[in-house]
C-alpha cells in the first residue's frame, strides 16, 4: 500500500527534481574540467600575446635595419621635402619657359662675337684653318651663301656653341671691308631642331644670322 | 566558470530530457566540454546558452539512436481537444510523490522538459515559449494533452487498484 502524500503536480515535480543532484565525484570532475580549460585558455592567450609582441619587435627591428629613424628629425625631414619640392617646381618652370634652341644659339653667337677673342690660326686658306682646327668633329666648309670673290677668310679658333666644340672664323667682306665672325658647329646635339631656314636677329647690338648648310649649323655675326 | 549550484541546475534540466541520471550526466559533460571550447566572451547568459546546447545535443543523440519520436498517435487519438486552450491549467492535477518518477517515465522528453521548466524553474508558459522558440499555442496544446493523459493514467490505475482490492 502506498502511503505517499498526494500533492499538486508542480510541488511533486519540484521535490522530485530537487532530490536529483550531481555526486561529489561528478561535481569535482566538472569543476576540474572547467579549471583546466580556463588555465589552458589563459596560457594560449599569453602565448598569443607573447608571439604578437615578438612579431612586432622583430618587424620593427627588421625595418629599422633598413630605414633610418626619422622620428627625431621629423620637422627637418618635412623642411627638406618642401625645399626639394620647390626646387623641382622651379626647374620644371624654367624648362618650360626657357627660350627655344635657335634663340639660345643666336645669343651665344652674339656673346662670343662681342668677346672679340683673337684667332689661333691666321690664314686666308680654308684648308689651312681646317688642318689646324683638327679636333672638330666636322670639316670646316666654305659656305655657298658667302660668295668667294666677296669674302676672305682671315683665321680661326675653337669656340663653344651650346656646350659643343665649334669653329669661330674671322672673315672679311671685301665689298664693305667689314669684319664678320662665322661660326660652324655640328648639328648633332639638338642643333637639327633649330631649323633650316635663315634666321636673322639683332641681339645686344650684334646682328646675328643662323642657317643650316651641308649638315652644319652656320652663324654669322657682325657689329654695325 | 560555472558554480556547483548552476551545474546541478543544468543536470536536473538534462534529467528532465533523458529521464535517466547517467545519461543526463553524460549529456551535461559533453555539452560543458563544447561550451568551454567556444568563445565565451560572446555568450551573454551561460546557463541559457548551455540549456540550448543540452536540448540540441539530446535531440541529435536521440535521433542518432532513433529513439526520438513525437507523442504516440494512438494516445493522441484518445485525447480530445474540446476544451479551450486558453483555460489550460495544470495546477489542479494532484499526484502522489512516489508516482512522479513512474509518471515522468511515461512522458516524452519534450513533455518532461515543459513540466520541468514550468514546475521547477517556475517559468510561465509565455516565457517557456520564448525560451524554446515555439508558439505559445503549441505549448498550451501539449500541456492540455499531458493533463488529459495524466488523468487518464490515474483513472486506469484507480480501476486497477479497485480490481485488485475486490
Amino acid at each position: 500500500m502506498n502511503h505517499s502524500k498526494i500533492k499538486p503536480i508542480d510541488e511533486a515535480l519540484k521535490e522530485h527534481y530537487t532530490s536529483k543532484s550531481l555526486s561529489e565525484n561528478q561535481l569535482e570532475q566538472l569543476m576540474t574540467m572547467q579549471s583546466e580549460s580556463l588555465a589552458s585558455q589563459q596560457t594560449d592567450a599569453e602565448v598569443a600575446n607573447q608571439a604578437a609582441r615578438v612579431t612586432k619587435t622583430v618587424t620593427e627591428a627588421g625595418l629599422s635595419r633598413f630605414l633610418p629613424d626619422f622620428r627625431g628629425y621629423r620637422y627637418a625631414f618635412y623642411a627638406t621635402a618642401c625645399m626639394l619640392a620647390v626646387a623641382c617646381l622651379t626647374i620644371a618652370f624654367s624648362l618650360v619657359n626657357q627660350p627655344p634652341l635657335s634663340q639660345r644659339i643666336m645669343s651665344e653667337i652674339a656673346y662670343n662675337h662681342k668677346q672679340g677673342m683673337p684667332t689661333e690660326v691666321a690664314s686666308s686658306s680654308v684648308d689651312d684653318i681646317r688642318k689646324y682646327l683638327n679636333k672638330l668633329s666636322f670639316p670646316i666648309i666654305s659656305p655657298n651663301s658667302l660668295a668667294k670673290p666677296n669674302w676672305q677668310f682671315l683665321g680661326g679658333r675653337y669656340c663653344s656653341i651650346n656646350g659643343k666644340l665649334a669653329a669661330q672664323l674671322k672673315i672679311k667682306n671685301l665689298a664693305d671691308n667689314n669684319i664678320y665672325t662665322l661660326y660652324q658647329a655640328a648639328t648633332e646635339g639638338g642643333f637639327e631642331k633649330s631649323g633650316a631656314k635663315l634666321k636673322t636677329q639683332m641681339i645686344d647690338g650684334v646682328g646675328v644670322s643662323i642657317w643650316r648648310e651641308k649638315g652644319l649649323l652656320l652663324g654669322l655675326a657682325s657689329s654695325p | 566558470m560555472l558554480e556547483k549550484d548552476q551545474l546541478n541546475q543544468l543536470y536536473r534540466f538534462a534529467i528532465s530530457l533523458t529521464n535517466n541520471d547517467d545519461q543526463a550526466y553524460d549529456l551535461l559533460q559533453t555539452c560543458l566540454e563544447k561550451y568551454l571550447k567556444a568563445d565565451l566572451s560572446e555568450i551573454e547568459v551561460p546557463i541559457a546558452y548551455l540549456k540550448r546546447m543540452i536540448r540540441n545535443e539530446f535531440i541529435d543523440e536521440t535521433r542518432r539512436r532513433h529513439l526520438y519520436r513525437d507523442v504516440d498517435p494512438e494516445v493522441l487519438g484518445r485525447i480530445s481537444d474540446e476544451s479551450s486552450l486558453n483555460e489550460v491549467t495544470i495546477e489542479d492535477v494532484f499526484v502522489q510523490q512516489s508516482e512522479v518518477a513512474a509518471l515522468l517515465g511515461t512522458m516524452q522528453p519534450e513533455e518532461r522538459e515543459l513540466l520541468y521548466l514550468w514546475a521547477v524553474e517556475e517559468y510561465t508558459i509565455d516565457e517557456i515559449a520564448q525560451i524554446k522558440q515555439v508558439p505559445r499555442g503549441t505549448l498550451l496544446s501539449k500541456l492540455h494533452r499531458l493533463k488529459k493523459r495524466v488523468k487518464l493514467q490515474q483513472d486506469s490505475d484507480n480501476v486497477l487498484n479497485l480490481r485488485v482490492k475486490s
